[in-house]
């Protein structure tokens, strides 16, 4: 379709041919996207909470405890061999407790009557998180959660219109937006999972690398120095979560996930620990179905244990999910 | 608004419908682009605009002073020393001031004299690189009495901001683009095919290649402690994949969408990665910066009719230059350095050697190997964010460690998904290599195989291409 070609051919043969062109092209393009958008269930494959959505939308046999964490606990169990009764919706922090919230709900109403347990690890700042990630509150939340009951709870329960507005964009957004565009997972996801479980298995048995990086130790002495506070997400997603797993008749387990030692540490002589029991403790007192495990039943011997001084690394967190299938 | 976004392609399908519906009325047509173009280059930052009105107004005057004052030297002097100061000023405040200042504050501070933080707030306006580039090169053309005046503002206006060339190039002439602007476009059945094709395969170069090999690369440079020199050269690589894909995607899109208004662009890539020496790269990559650097610094500066010491010297410092109108940082001064040490090594050493062509089939893949590493090496020094990353690449580690690899799943996927796309993009410019002066090179298929040619493509981008918000790496120049 080049100048040089054009020019090698009589005009009307190459306008004919750019005209069979362009009409082959608008047909195979509208036919691909007719029978992706009515044969290919919708997976988005941009992160793991794509991938929870989807696997919600299509499960059809729920098994009877389902798992919620952040990104510490994030596919935790699957290092360890995921239990046949357990459904893992584990993602990360940024969805908070609120995407944990709409998750569930959502799994609730696909399959009403199967859950009988919803165990939930997280981080003490977990509980501080407030829907306001700069950098990924977009991916991960507000063109996630487009349904709208979840966009009517933002603006209403949470009072956040400014996020709710967000989300209303989002949805309008999804609805012009080529229906192949939104099943991008089907090809990403699988080679990313397969990838992930290749590495897990390359470094399954390696040494424990004791090194803490420089990178680590800053985010350690930040975190070391921080106050126990709870988000606005947190004060109205917990409860709500609490009375969902209740109107169904669902046992809810809230465990607390590792920290650095240096950090627990910390924590124990700044009133942090103390004030986060205050916080929980009154929380699993005041509620029936509520059981709350902590200490966390886990502890790594060293900073090293955490690549980053948040997250574990390998074999570490092989060690969190053997110590999460005991509770499971 | 990238054109990797939706907002774009449904601005894009408006604009197009509406351009032709006008007919053929060429006032109307460049009154509408050039409506459109502000619109595109407003929906960043609307003060934008306003720069942007200033440089061509001033242009615009300065053309047309030169043909008023046509006999009088002195004045047409004057006239384009305005054009160049005032261009050369806003481009030199908005994206050189910090870097300057916080360059002489670093100095100081070293030699024991304290200074205050006097860098400013300032944002650097999207493409302001380019666009300076573009309109320069009408006055000092002007000047050189290579180009008639334009008279019509619009026309003016609008071939300093004509949005698929203004954030990121090509940097089209007024030579080239001005006589197309003073004629109606006609819808062209076969300008369509062409425009479509060329930018569907470059939201596939970067959508599916630089995008999906982004994460990759900017994990490994931003992480810290020691990186195992498989890391390294994986970062390298995918990095040098990224950039080509990403610059010459983007100019594709360009081009695209200029053909499917009826215009034409000149080529900006040609087979970069396929030259075996830095004279040779430079003639393929980013031509229109090489040609405009040429034609206006180079030889401006002497070129080579002033013996091989001066030649060498106007080599460094084009490059010199050519490196920093990258960024305003020291990598991409070392970068233009070491671009202009290869150009005059290749210059010394060309003169004693076989010519590249008459070299054994060995001999001149062995050129291109070793070439290329070296064209990979720039991208280091292109690609990191301080000389202390460069020392970091450079230092000796383990051979076989996989140390500061830490892929997600994300990541991972898009390695694989980058690295077929590659091969994708290698089979594409190997069969444009052997059929010069093609735009695409499906173009001898029957239409219904290019359709599915490029349905498969189309596929490839919705399925496999990345859309995390990656804007195109030339536009922070």
């Amino acid at each position: 379709m080049s100048s040089s070609t054009s020019s090698s051919e009589h005009p009307s043969g190459a306008e004919a041919k750019a005209k069979r062109f362009l009409l082959c092209l608008a047909v195979g393009v509208l036919s691909v996207e007719a029978v992706i958008g009515g044969w290919v269930p919708v997976q988005k494959g941009r992160h793991e909470v794509d991938r929870r959505v989807a696997e919600i939308e299509r499960i059809a046999q729920v098994p009877p405890t389902v798992f919620l964490s952040d990104s510490i606990s994030y596919e935790v169990l699957m290092g360890v061999g995921l239990p046949e009764d357990v459904l893992d919706l584990s993602s990360n922090q940024t969805i908070g407790v609120a995407g944990n919230y709409f998750l569930l709900r959502r799994l609730l109403e696909r399959a009403p009557g199967q859950v009988e347990r919803v165990v939930y690890a997280f981080s003490p700042l977990s509980l501080s998180a407030n829907l306001d990630s700069k950098n990924y509150l977009k991916a991960y939340f507000e063109t996630v959660f487009l349904r709208a009951d979840e966009i009517d709870d933002i603006e209403h329960r949470l009072g956040r219109k400014e996020l709710s507005r967000a989300m209303e964009k989002a949805r309008l957004r999804a609805l012009v937006e080529p229906p192949s565009s939104n099943r991008a997972g089907v090809i990403r996801d699988p080679l990313g999972v397969s990838l992930r479980d290749w590495k897990r298995t390359l470094r399954r048995g390696g040494p424990v690398s004791e090194a803490v990086t420089p990178l680590a130790q800053t985010k350690i002495s930040e975190q070391a120095g921080l106050r126990f506070r709870t988000s606005a997400v947190t004060d109205t997603f917990l409860p709500a979560l609490a009375d969902l797993c209740a109107a169904h008749g669902i046992e809810l387990v809230l465990v607390t996930a590792p920290v650095a030692p240096s950090i627990d540490q910390a924590w124990r002589e700044n009133g942090f620990w103390e004030e986060y029991e205050t916080y929980l403790g009154e929380f699993e007192a005041g509620r029936g179905a509520v059981t709350w495990i902590h200490p966390c039943p886990f502890r790594p011997d060293a900073d090293g244990s955490f690549y980053d001084g948040v997250h574990l690394e390998e074999l570490s967190k092989g060690a969190w999910g053997r110590a999460l299938l005991e509770i499971l | 608004m990238v054109f990797n976004s939706l907002h774009f392609l449904w601005f894009f399908v408006a604009v197009w419908g509406l351009y032709w519906a006008l007919g053929r009325q060429v006032r109307l047509q460049n009154f509408f682009l050039l409506l459109a173009s502000y619109v595109f280059y407003g929906y960043w930052d609307w003060r934008f605009c306003g720069l942007i009105l200033a440089s061509t107004v001033i242009d615009y005057g300065c053309g047309l002073g030169m043909e008023r004052w046509g006999s009088e030297p002195g004045r047409r002097k004057g006239l384009l020393l305005l054009s160049v100061c005032v261009n050369l000023g806003a481009l030199g405040f908005f994206k050189y001031f910090n870097f300057f200042v916080e360059s002489a504050r670093e100095l100081l501070h070293s030699v024991g004299l304290g200074g205050g933080d006097w860098t400013l707030g300032i944002i650097l306006p999207v493409g302001i690189s380019f666009y300076t580039f573009q309109t320069l090169s009408y006055t000092i053309d002007r000047y050189r009495g290579d180009i008639p005046v334009e008279r019509n503002f619009i026309d003016f206006a609008f071939f300093v901001s004509f949005f698929p060339q203004l954030v990121a190039g090509p940097i089209v002439r007024a030579r080239d683009f001005l006589p197309q602007a003073a004629h109606p476009r006609e819808f062209r059945w076969e300008k369509q095919a062409e425009g479509l094709q060329l930018a569907l395969w470059g939201l596939f170069k970067k959508a599916v290649v630089a995008d999906n090999l982004a994460p990759l690369v900017d994990a490994v440079f931003a992480s810290e402690g020691e990186l195992g020199i498989p890391v390294r050269l994986l970062a390298i690589y995918a990095f040098t994949v990224q950039i080509y894909c990403d610059f010459s995607g983007y100019t594709d899109i360009a081009r695209g969408t200029a053909a499917l208004l009826g215009f034409h662009f000149p080529r900006n890539f040609s087979q970069p990665y396929f030259a075996a020496d830095p004279s040779t790269f430079w003639r393929r990559w980013h031509m229109t910066l090489s040609t405009w650097l040429r034609d206006y610094l180079y030889i401006s500066l002497g070129g080579n009719r002033k013996g091989p010491g001066r030649t060498y010297i106007n080599l460094m410092a084009t490059m010199l230059l050519g490196g920093l109108w990258h960024g305003a940082a020291w990598n991409f001064v070392l970068w233009g350095g070491y671009q202009g040490l290869l150009l005059a090594v290749h210059r010394w050493w060309r003169g004693e050697g076989p010519g590249t062509d008459a070299a054994p089939w060995g001999l001149r893949a062995l050129r291109w190997f070793v070439f290329f590493q070296l064209v990979c090496f720039g991208w280091l020094l292109f690609r990191a964010q301080s000389l202390g990353d460069i020392a970091r690449f450079l230092a000796p580690g383990s051979l076989l460690s996989a140390q500061g690899l830490a892929l997600s799943e994300q990541a991972a996927a898009g390695l694989i998904l980058g690295g077929l796309g590659t091969l994708v993009v290698l089979l594409w410019d190997l069969a444009l290599a052997r059929r010069p002066g093609r735009e695409v090179p499906i173009d001898r298929l029957g239409a219904p195989l290019q359709a599915m040619a490029c349905v498969l493509l189309y596929l490839g981008v919705s399925l496999c291409g990345s859309f995390l918000g990656n804007e195109f790496i030339y536009f922070q120049f």
